[in-house]
């Protein structure tokens, strides 16, 4: 870096800039989630919010979303603003079927079923694959790698057949299983390296105490493996959190809809004149705060697992 | 720590349970592609529950209505009704998704009084799938507050067109971003000029027949005199429909569902209605849509279903919902002595006689083709080169669907 | 010998539910797919065997290759723009110093938001009205004195829209991995080459980029085939349009499929977006080989 110390203004005054245009649209989209319809709806931007407003968001979360984009300027004024208690109801229970908040629970949903059941298969597979023995080992080790390299989405038609013929099609159990199998290659792969890092002696004593191979792997091993468990949570979340292809295509009921699907009601509904960015603003925010409170704490895990999928190619 | 991840695990679990509608014999599920459907299945209820009997109904309203309903049927889920536009009925009557009710339509006493047009849709080799429930027919409308008269024929729509352009004002928009909105809107102008979509039988394509050459000429004229928004390209039906009650936009091609909206806009503007005309001005003509109501293969209760879709074309409905509310009424028994009816949709009930509606099977493929040629010409191509090849295409999906 | 057969249960038990899983989801939907595309499948009733019929559909049908080529050309200008941004984001956070994690941080940002919510965030900056980036290039003069610039009016201007939006969002994915690649690159070869009396962008050029080789073929590699699963991006944002000339190969499968109803070509442009992918694939793993 030495080297480099004459030129260090330079390189702050490069990284600040890139930084700030990186995160601008990010802080953009967010203001304007905020802002008053006669501030947001301008030729003449503001880049801070004069008066703060969370009506959008009280709007879309609450209020069916094919009737959202068409509500005027004078129905925004006249949304009543409710109490606090109402307010926290309203949040785990939205009151329309085809509201955000109902989807954005459906994501949720699908998010958590997701990480559990690929927490589950993953460490069971990965465990096996990297420390006992059994046979084909090598085959199955490359027959669970090989999704990466076939893109998930040309396999639209059959998977739609397959998912109707076993009932989960329009069903929030199939995208689970769906986003489970496309995270299964990055899955087993972290686990198994996590697995084989571990010094084998730790098993050989837990076995000649007499502990059964289910316990091992919860008491003894799993604890070591938490950093490869985390990268393989966390990109578990990332895919089925922002998967719209397969929730586009596969869930067709209205209240069943996951938040990316919803948002895209409002964004392609409206038009350029009426209140359609204020929701959509407001939506995106709500849709992108989970994956963002996520990669704050657990930024590293997120980087290993990009990592970690690319070397597996 | 324990306790708390069994708690949400079991609040996960238990979700999607709750989300599960027991759905009876005794509730009717019916699915509309649009708003008319949602007033058909609350009066339904409101009779049901004023004769005491048990029989309900529950609408679903879809937005993207093919996707889901090509979904939902080879999936085999229950819809007792499908009220749909009257677009799609060849093909869903093609593939085998709605039952046969030739006999059960035919007994009806105002069968005779029904828009062939309109029925001919649901029709496929002689036996009847669906009938018109509700109509939507289209014309332009203009705002006497920026434009007095409307135009009579084409020269002067032209020439009305440089004066707005003068004045710096919008004349006239369309949604070339939306296939549906331009296939509604634009094309009965190339037809009442004598142009046609495909031959009579349907099987042949005519799209580059030099009468719709001269309609989408005449559209690129207006374009190029300046009275049309310059990034017209990229407008979608909300966009044109929003500027006219906006009181920008002098005249727009629309359905007679605007009778009702423009109630609301009288501040801005004062609404009349003309038909589409063609170059001369001698003849008019329109596109015969709407929704046609159907009654889907996986029927749960084909009592019920058959009550529910004699009551969507009773005068309940069809004077005291639709015609109430700016809609037309299908039958035409229920026009003489119907209190809703005003000189507009009057105008409107004689364009729906005269007007055209395609009979195609792959509507929606062809839809996707129509519009790019639109908006090919509209940004510049030659009319004639886009239009033959279009139609080549159009030719192709139309052997490969019959 | 009990315990080792015990183990090979153990063994079979835990690896089944990942094969079950694989074998419902993946194979049997992947050679599924095969067996459609030789089929007419109807909406009710039996499917037919038409043999080759539908790929000779696809390869006549002008549809798909316009999606295809512009597929092609989408995939060929977005990788690029990822590539130079990613690299320059990459060198620059290579240098250890004060900042450099939180930098790195920032520029990785974006990738954690999906493809749908970025869409969204830019439709909003490209908003022909209110839109900043629209109000920031009509103050430099774009859209002439009536200020009616938009975006989405030409397929050019739409996929170049579409193509910042992308950088911005997936370049971090690149920096990661070359910055992996910086990171295994022995300090005293740039040291040895300073010492040369070489300047840092001679260094940069003639030392890092080509120790850098493996790195940059697996960013060329995931951009490509990457860039052939475009969907949601023009989907969201352009919806094919205008003149349907913004579509891509994806959106043409699902149009075919489940809106068109026309199941057996559909699945055959799938196979051919997979083929296609493969051989690229390949051929640029050739490339890249290390001498």
């Amino acid at each position: 870096m030495k080297r480099f110390s004459s030129d260090w203004y330079w390189y702050y005054v490069i990284n600040y800039t890139l930084v700030i245009l990186i995160i601008f649209p990010i802080y953009w989209t967010f203001i304007s989630s905020v802002k008053t319809p006669a501030e947001l709806i301008t030729s003449d931007p503001t880049y801070f919010p004069e008066t703060w407003t969370w009506k959008y968001y009280f709007q879309i979360w609450n209020y069916d979303l094919s009737s959202t984009w068409q509500l005027s300027s004078d129905d925004y004024m006249r949304l009543e603003t409710k109490s606090l208690k109402e307010s926290i109801i309203n949040f785990f229970i939205p009151n329309e079927k085809k509201s955000i908040g109902r989807a954005f629970w459906n994501s949720c949903f699908v998010s958590f079923g997701t990480i559990l059941l690929t927490t589950i298969v993953c460490t069971f597979a990965g465990y096996a694959l990297a420390i006992l023995r059994g046979p084909f080992k090598n085959i199955i080790f490359l027959l669970i790698i090989t999704p990466i390299l076939f893109p998930g989405v040309s396999l639209l038609i059959p998977l739609y057949k397959i998912l109707k013929d076993i009932g989960l099609l329009n069903n929030l159990y199939g995208l689970i299983f769906l986003h489970s199998t496309f995270m299964l290659p990055l899955g087993v792969f972290m686990m198994r390296n996590a697995f084989i890092s571990i010094p084998s002696s730790l098993r050989e004593v837990a076995i000649l105490e007499g502990t059964s191979e289910l316990q091992i792997i919860l008491r003894v091993l799993l604890p070591l493996c938490i950093p490869g468990l985390l990268t393989v949570m966390v990109f578990a979340m990332y895919v089925s959190w922002n998967d719209y292809i397969f929730a586009y295509v596969f869930v067709t009921t209205g209240e069943r809809e996951v938040l990316n699907v919803a948002l895209a009601k409002i964004a392609l509904g409206g038009n350029e004149f009426d209140m359609k960015w204020g929701s959509i603003t407001a939506g995106s925010v709500i849709s992108f705060i989970p994956i963002i409170i996520f990669y704050t704490f657990l930024q590293q895990y997120f980087v290993r697992g990009v990592t970690g999928s690319a070397v597996k190619e | 720590m324990k306790l708390l991840f069994k708690i949400i695990l079991a609040v996960f679990t238990l979700l999607p349970i709750t989300k599960i509608s027991f759905a009876n014999d005794d509730t009717l599920i019916v699915w509309n592609r649009g708003g008319w459907g949602e007033w058909v299945v609350e009066g339904f209820n409101k009779k049901m529950e004023a004769e005491g009997r048990a029989l309900r109904a529950t609408s679903t309203l879809n937005p993207e209505f093919v996707l889901k309903f090509n979904a939902a049927m080879s999936s085999g889920e229950r819809i007792d009704i499908v009220a749909m536009g009257t677009n799609d009925l060849p093909n869903y009557a093609a593939m085998g998704a709605l039952t046969d009710i030739t006999d059960f339509v035919t007994g009806f006493d105002y069968f005779d009084n029904l828009n062939p047009i309109h029925l001919k849709q649901g029709t496929l080799d002689g036996r009847y799938y669906a009938i018109p429930n509700a109509a939507d027919v289209s014309g332009f409308v203009y705002n006497k507050k920026l434009m007095p008269t409307p135009p009579k024929d084409w020269a002067e729509m032209l020439s009305m067109c440089k004066d707005f352009a003068a004045k710096d004002q919008i004349m006239i928009a369309w949604p070339t971003k939306n296939p549906g909105g331009m296939r509604f809107t634009g094309l009965p102008m190339a037809w009442a000029n004598g142009g046609s979509y495909t031959s009579d039988d349907g099987k042949t394509a005519q799209f580059n027949h030099p009468k719709n050459i001269e309609w989408i000429m005449h559209y690129k004229d207006l374009y190029d005199a300046g009275c049309v928004p310059e990034n017209v390209s990229v407008w979608d039906w909300g966009d044109k429909q929003d500027g006219f009650l906006a009181g920008d936009i002098a005249m727009i091609g629309t359905g007679n569902f605007l009778m009702n909206v423009v109630k609301d806009h009288t501040e801005k503007v004062d609404a009349g209605f003309t038909p589409f005309m063609s170059k001369d001005g001698s003849m008019t003509s329109s596109y015969v849509g709407g929704d046609g109501i159907s009654i889907p293969v996986t029927v749960g209760n084909m009592e019920g279903a058959k009550e529910y879709l004699q009551y969507a074309l009773s005068p309940e409905v069809q004077i005291e919902i639709y015609s109430k509310n700016g809609g037309l009424p299908v039958r035409s028994d229920l026009v003489d002595n119907n209190p809703y009816l005003t000189e507009d949709s009057k105008m409107f009930l004689v364009e729906s006689r005269r007007g055209y509606a395609p009979y195609l099977k792959p509507y929606h493929e062809i839809s996707e083709v129509i519009v790019t040629a639109f908006q090919r010409v509209l940004a510049g191509e030659d009319a004639q080169e886009v239009f033959d090849e279009a139609n080549v295409t159009f030719q192709a999906i139309l052997d490969a669907a019959n | 010998m009990n315990f080792v057969r015990k183990e090979k249960i153990i063994f079979v038990l835990m690896v089944s539910p990942a094969l079950l899983l694989l074998s419902v989801f993946f194979i049997w939907p992947l050679f599924n797919s095969f067996w459609i595309s030789f089929h007419t499948w109807p909406m009710f009733g039996k499917p037919k065997w038409v043999g080759l019929d539908n790929y000779i559909y696809t390869l006549n049908d002008p549809r798909f290759w316009e999606t295809l080529k512009f597929t092609t050309i989408y995939t060929f200008t977005a990788t690029p723009m990822l590539f130079i941004v990613a690299l320059i984001t990459a060198l620059l956070c290579n240098v250890r110093t004060w900042g450099t994690t939180f930098f790195r941080a920032m520029y990785f940002l974006p990738v954690v938001l999906s493809f749908a919510t970025a869409s969204y965030i830019w439709l909003w900056l490209y908003s022909e009205l209110y839109g900043i980036i629209i109000y920031v290039l009509e103050l430099f003069g774009f859209g002439g004195p009536d200020k009616n610039l938009n975006v989405w009016t030409t397929p050019t201007s739409g996929l170049w829209a579409v193509n910042t939006m992308v950088t911005w969002k997936f370049s971090g994915i690149q920096m990661i991995i070359l910055i992996a690649g910086l990171q295994a690159i022995r300090d005293d070869y740039n040291e040895a080459s300073t010492l040369m009396g070489a300047s840092r962008w001679q260094t940069i050029w003639h030392v890092t980029l080509p120790l850098l080789r493996p790195s940059i073929a697996l960013c060329l590699i995931l951009c490509i085939a990457g860039g052939y699963q475009a969907y949601e991006q023009f989907l969201i944002m352009t919806q094919g349009g205008p003149q349907g000339a913004t579509r891509t190969i994806l959106m043409h499968t699902t149009d075919m499929g489940f809106t068109w109803f026309k199941l057996g070509p559909a699945a055959s442009v799938g196979i051919f977006v997979m083929v296609i992918i493969f051989v690229l694939t390949a051929i640029q793993l050739r490339l890249f080989k290390p001498h």
